[in-house]
Order: structure tokens, then sequence, then C-alpha cells
């Protein structure tokens, strides 16, 4: 396959791709996910390539796919994963930054409690940065599933009404989303308790906030729903996670009101009963699942995208 | 006593409306005269040629973090005295938030003897309003005060609790002493790091909004009114704070507010480069807040320029956002960096930030023996070089610390002599 280049050497966030850099990505992604159904899922095309997996913070299916994309692509693969405590985290941090500079690494994905530290990695050393998540910040990673899931289903997002619902404020998906959905010319509702999403989080201009489910129903052709950490926002922005299910979660019943041939999306892990009902599968098509197999294909394109080609390494 | 003559100098000093060429004549610790026109060499023993450059009073700032004891790896008294008279700055008021932090006035004498040992600024002391910084139990105010405080605060946390410093403004009323207050109601920002506005929430850090600071101006005033007390706002960083404390003193409230530089020069815009040497309390804000700020003290609202020079170590400050400590260095860069970026473009004239950073905090210690150049007063003198230009750079700091944004800029103004009752202390031997 001919290897198309981004305009960033980075990846970030989305703020900033340009659409033509994500269409590229999908493109490349798709070429990957056949390369995921044949008999043998692997290439060599990044063999003694060096890829650091430096996850900060606990983290499952982001770290499990970024493995995965890279060992379908013959990568080298460190990972260092350090649940650091406050204390300790400044250090981890330094030498972290120093380290990376003698260990001729290529490629560094990145995840962290604190939005900016991809940021302030790529500009202390030479190799890519690829956003796991950096705080509330943003996941361009998963977003860039998500608009691979869509695509898959609609062909075009032109158009098309996607309600993001539940806590925005502290949502690095919700970012990432919002700018991934308008640049690729969906519409975008903002919806949950209004403490949960303040409305100058309307980032990109003509993302609209709403408060009240029952009217976005029926405009909506996909429900993306996010994980609500009860423990944290119980008794602080709303009132118990019963009151949460009731108001802003997706029953059966208000799904059965949205379009016939609406979607439901969900970063994972979902906490049923509380963002979804169980059974919703039954009452719409709901894309959890391939969201989950679509982020491989898509993390691998990243990774082919971003690894610098040997030749300018060497040079 | 030794007699030294500063002359054909440039003297300004906005207390009595002194500006234009003159000279200055110092007997021993003293002003001995003060002149718009020259004076016979002769005279004195010293003669200084001020050609070019301007004569100031020496600068009073009002709030600076010397950390000692407990913090040494960040500043010590004696690297916060060099950091001050390289940034012309003659008097500085330590705070209190110090490990242990300076509520007996047993700690108090030991740190104003350490204080007597150096050659250096006269670094005064502010005491804390509750023992143990707790906001708990009121510490010995009168104890304090006789061994030498010459304000009081809990700053780095504003007294959550009412009752509390409703007592400690009786005894400003009684007494006269100036209650600086750290107003930001901690329960409206928890976990807050940076400004909460439409940036904070695109990068998704946790807001401070700005009624966390005029929900607590507001208690901290009505207070100031019911008791007379004398309550003086530190660091204010909020348009709508300035409304409230205009209409206060209007209606006869005792109350003054000082402004930093870093609130003056910048806004939450920096937090797009995710670096965490502008990670401060309270926060920069936005726009329209600087501005009115910068309008604020153009026209006195502010009475006062105060530093909140806040040393910390390179190592805390280069790590993440959240973790990282909050503050700013100040004392070094204060008048350069508000000349080049203020006075210069014309945004605030020369008299009116002199007067913010001498006269003004002088009368807000209640200090009557300097801040200005009056014959008999304390001769702190800065000798100021307009045109010249010096490069922030590490080894041109004398703070242990780093932390300021300016690393790295050139800035306008260089500080080429500093006198401290009569003795010429900086440049250093």
């Amino acid at each position: 396959m001919q290897r198309g280049r981004l305009t960033s050497r980075h990846l970030l966030g989305l703020e900033t791709l340009p659409r033509e850099d994500i269409e590229l990505i999908l493109k490349t992604a798709e070429a990957f996910w056949d390369v995921l159904h044949q008999p043998i899922p692997k290439l060599p095309t990044l063999r003694g390539r060096t890829i650091l997996n430096l996850f900060f913070e606990p983290s499952t299916r982001t770290k499990a796919s970024f493995d995965l994309a890279a060992k379908r692509l013959s990568a080298d693969l460190v990972s260092i994963s350090r649940a650091t405590s406050s204390v300790t985290k400044g250090e981890s941090l330094l030498d972290t930054l120093k380290n990376l500079e003698s260990m001729r690494i290529d490629l560094v994905v990145v995840r962290h409690r604190a939005p900016g530290i991809p940021h302030l990695l790529a500009r202390y050393t030479h190799a890519a940065v690829i956003n796991a998540g950096d705080g509330a910040h943003e996941h361009p990673t998963q977003a860039l599933l998500d608009l691979f899931t869509l695509q898959r289903v609609w062909q075009t997002l032109e158009g098309k009404t996607v309600a993001i619902v539940g806590d925005i404020l502290h949502s690095r998906v919700a970012r990432s989303n919002v700018y991934g959905l308008t640049r690729m010319g969906a519409r975008v509702l903002l919806v949950g308790p209004p403490p949960l999403v303040p409305k100058d989080l309307a980032l990109v201009e003509g993302v609209e906030v709403a408060y009240d489910v029952e009217k976005v129903l029926p405009e909506v052709d996909a429900w993306m729903a996010l994980r609500v950490q009860k423990e944290r926002l119980e008794g602080s922005f709303f009132g118990s996670d019963r009151e949460y299910f009731l108001t802003y979660g997706l029953t059966r019943e208000r799904a059965s009101r949205m379009k016939p041939d609406s979607l439901i999306l969900h970063p994972g892990p979902v906490n049923w009963g509380v963002e979804l009902e169980e059974g919703i599968e039954s009452v719409r098509k709901t894309l959890i699942l391939s969201q989950v197999t679509h982020g491989v294909a898509v993390r691998m394109a990243l990774l082919y995208l971003l690894v610098p080609p040997a030749e300018e390494v060497a040079a | 006593m030794k007699r030294t003559l500063i002359r054909q100098v440039h003297l300004l000093d906005p207390a009595q409306g002194l500006d234009g060429p003159g000279s200055v004549l110092i007997e021993g610790t003293r002003l001995h005269s003060v002149a718009l026109e020259d004076m016979d060499p002769a005279e004195a023993d010293v003669v200084v040629d001020g050609e070019g450059k301007y004569l100031l009073p020496g600068l009073v700032d009002l709030h600076a973090h010397l950390r000692e004891p407990g913090g040494e790896v960040k500043e010590t008294l004696d690297s916060g005295a060099k950091a001050a008279l390289h940034g012309g700055f003659t008097t500085v008021v330590a705070m209190p938030n110090t490990d242990p932090p300076v509520d007996r006035p047993e700690l108090l004498r030991a740190l104003r003897a350490r204080v007597r040992m150096l050659k250096g600024p006269d670094i005064l002391f502010a005491a804390c309003i509750s023992q143990g910084r707790s906001g708990k139990a009121l510490s010995e105010i009168l104890l304090l005060r006789d061994a030498g405080a010459v304000a009081f605060t809990d700053d780095g946390d504003w007294v959550r609790d009412g009752h509390l410093f409703y007592q400690v403004m009786t005894y400003s009323a009684a007494f006269g002493f100036p209650v600086l207050s750290h107003a930001q109601d901690p329960s409206l920002y928890r976990e807050g790091v940076a400004h909460e506005g439409p940036r904070s929430r695109k990068l998704g850090l946790p807001g401070i909004p700005r009624s966390s600071e005029t929900v607590a101006v507001f208690r901290d005033l009505e207070i100031a009114r019911e008791t007379g007390g004398y309550l003086h706002i530190q660091h204010v960083s909020a348009a709508e704070t300035l409304s409230l404390i205009q209409d206060a003193r209007a209606q006869g409230v005792r109350v003054t507010a000082e402004v930093t530089p870093h609130h003056l020069l910048w806004t939450d815009e920096v937090l797009e480069t995710f670096d965490p040497v502008y990670k401060v309390n309270p926060p920069l804000r936005e726009e329209r807040d600087r501005e009115t700020l910068r309008q604020a003290l153009r026209e006195g609202h502010l009475e006062a320029v105060a530093t909140d020079h806040a040393p910390h170590t390179t190592f805390e400050k280069t790590t993440d956002w959240l973790v990282a400590p909050f503050g700013i260095l100040g004392l070094e860069t204060a008048l350069s960096s508000l000349w080049t970026y203020l006075v210069k473009p014309g945004l605030l004239s020369f008299s009116r930030l002199v007067e913010a950073l001498t006269s003004a905090p002088a009368r807000i210690l209640g200090l009557k023996d300097r801040g200005t150049l009056r014959p008999g007063y304390r001769a702190d003198l800065v000798l100021f070089d307009p045109e010249a230009q010096w490069e922030v750079l590490p080894e041109n700091l004398y703070s242990r610390s780093r932390n300021t944004p300016l690393l790295g800029t050139t800035l306008s103004g260089v500080i080429r002599r500093v006198w401290v009752a009569g003795e010429e202390v900086f440049p250093f031997p």
C-alpha cells in the first residue's frame, strides 16, 4: 500500500488535525481491518522499529489495543505502566523525559492523568508521540475509532446527528469526538446534567448543548453514551445513579423512540443500568464491541503512518 | 557621618510629585537633603553621577515568600535578600506560611535576629492569624505584634472560619495593623488548577472560578465594615473584585488591595503551553480581567503592586500541570518587566508604577520613615537605568529558584545601585 503522510509528526489531539489527515487515517485503517481478517493477521511492516507504551494511568483496553496493534505490525514493543502516586509523579516524568532521549525509541504512546503531558513529551523527544489520553483533555485514538466505526456503517458522517451523553466535563473522549465529528461534517449535541455539561464546553461553533433527553431523542442518528464515574460524581454533580439512569440513561423505552436505524456507542466499560439499560441491543443496533475491534485497526494505521520511515531515522 | 551625594540624576518620587533632574544627599542612614537642583560635590565624601538614570525611593514589597524556615531548598533569607536587592526592593514583607509557620513570637524573634545579621533589605514579617495556619484557633496576635509582626495573614489559605476572621479584625481595629487576606473560598474551586473559563474547559483542567475570589472578598469586606478593622486584599485576579472593593471603600470601609506583576502581564492564554511555570494561585484569568486590573492600577483603585514572589525548584515545576505547585518568582523582575511591558508601551505611567511600588505599600504597612524621598527619612534608594537591557538567564538571578516565565527573555531597565539605610548594598561586592 502507498504510504501517505500526515501533516503532523505526532498525534496529540484532534483539535487541529485537518480533515484530510483524518480521512487518510480512516482509509489506512480500512486496509488494516482487512489484514486483521486474514488467516495470519500480521505484517512485517515495522520490523526492527521500537514502540514504547508509556501508561502513567491504569488502562486495560487502550493499552491492550496498542499492544496488539504494534505486534500485528511486528514492531518491538516496550511497555511501562506506572500508576504513580502524586508524590513520585514528578520524579518519574522528569526521568522519563531524559531516558527517552537515550533509548532511541521511534514512537511513544503515552497516557497520563494530567492534560498536556503528550505535548510536553513531543517538545522534548525526537520520537513521534501518540496521545492515548491526557487527563480530561483529549483521547484522539478513541475518537478516531468512533469515527471509523460510524463511517463503516454510514459511509459518510455529513449531515448526521450524534448526541454525546453524560459526563462531558471530565471526558477526554467527548472533547476529541467533538473535534472529530464536526470536522467530518456531523452535527453534535452535548447532553447531560447541567453541572457536567457547562455551556462553554461547546468547543466548536455549531455544537449544541441540551439538558432534556426527551427533546433530542427523535433527532439523533447515533447515541454516544459516556462512562459515568459514579463514585466521583454521585451526591456532587447529580443526586444518585438512579436519578442519572432515569433522566440521562438510555432505556429500552427511550431507544424505541430514536430513529429506527439509529446507532448506540459507548467507549466502555459500560455501567449497565446507569448509562444504558440491559437488553438495549434488542431495540437499536449497538456498536460497542465493534468499537473495540476497530480500535486495533485504527491504531495499526496510526503506528504505520507515524513511525518515521527507517531511512529518515538513519539519516 | 559619611555623606554620599547622588547628582545629575532624574528624581522620581510620586509621593511628593518630584519628577525631574536633581540631587540627593545622604548623611549616615538618613536622607539629608533632596532638591530639583544640583548640589556642591565638595559637601560629600562620595559622589555618584546619576546621568541618564532615575533615582527612586527603595521599592517596598508587601508580599514575598522567602521560604525560611522549612523551604530552604527553594529560597533562604540570604538568597531572598539578594534577589530583592537585585530587583530594587529595600523593604520586603515575608509571608508566614513557612514550615513551621510564623505563628509564635519566639520564632518571629529568631527570624528577625537572622535578618539583622544580613546586609541587605529590611525584611519585615507578617505573622499567622491562626495557630499553625490551621484556621481553627487564633494565634497570639498581641505577642506577635510585640515581637515585630507588621501584618497578619494566613496567606496561602483564606480564613474560612468567619468568627476567627472577625476576631482578628477587631484587633486590627484596635491596633491599626493591616490584615492581609488571601481571599479565595476553597469550596468554590476544590481541585482547581487554572482559571475556570472556555480555555480550562477545552483543555480539561479543573477550574478556579472568579466567584471563589469575589465571594471571599465580599465576606471579608462586610467584616471589615462591622469591625472597623483594616483589610488588605492580596493578589486581586478577577475583574468583579474591583467593583466590590471600590463600592466598599466609597462607603468608608478601610480596605486596600494589591496586584501582582504576573496578573498584569499574562492571561489564561498561556495554558495552551501546558507549562506549569505559569501555574499560579489565584490563576491568570482572561483578557478582560487583565485589562480591568491594569485600569484599576492606573486609577489607583489597586494601590500597590506586590510580587507574591513564590520560589519553587525546577524539579517541582517541570512536572505535570495537576501536581506542580502554584507560584511565580517576582522580586528580581517586577520593576523591569512592568517597565518593559506596561510603561514603555504607554499603558501605565512610570510615576504611577513607582508609587505602587514605594509610597503606596509603605503607607499600607504604616511605615512612616520610607517610601518617599524626604529629609530625615531612611536613605533607601534605587538607581535605575531605563535604557539598558538585561537577559533573564539562570546565571543572572540571585534567587535559589528559577520559576519565572520571563526566563530567557530580555528586559529593559537595569537596577544599577541600591542603598539601604544609607549604605550601598548593590551591586554586591
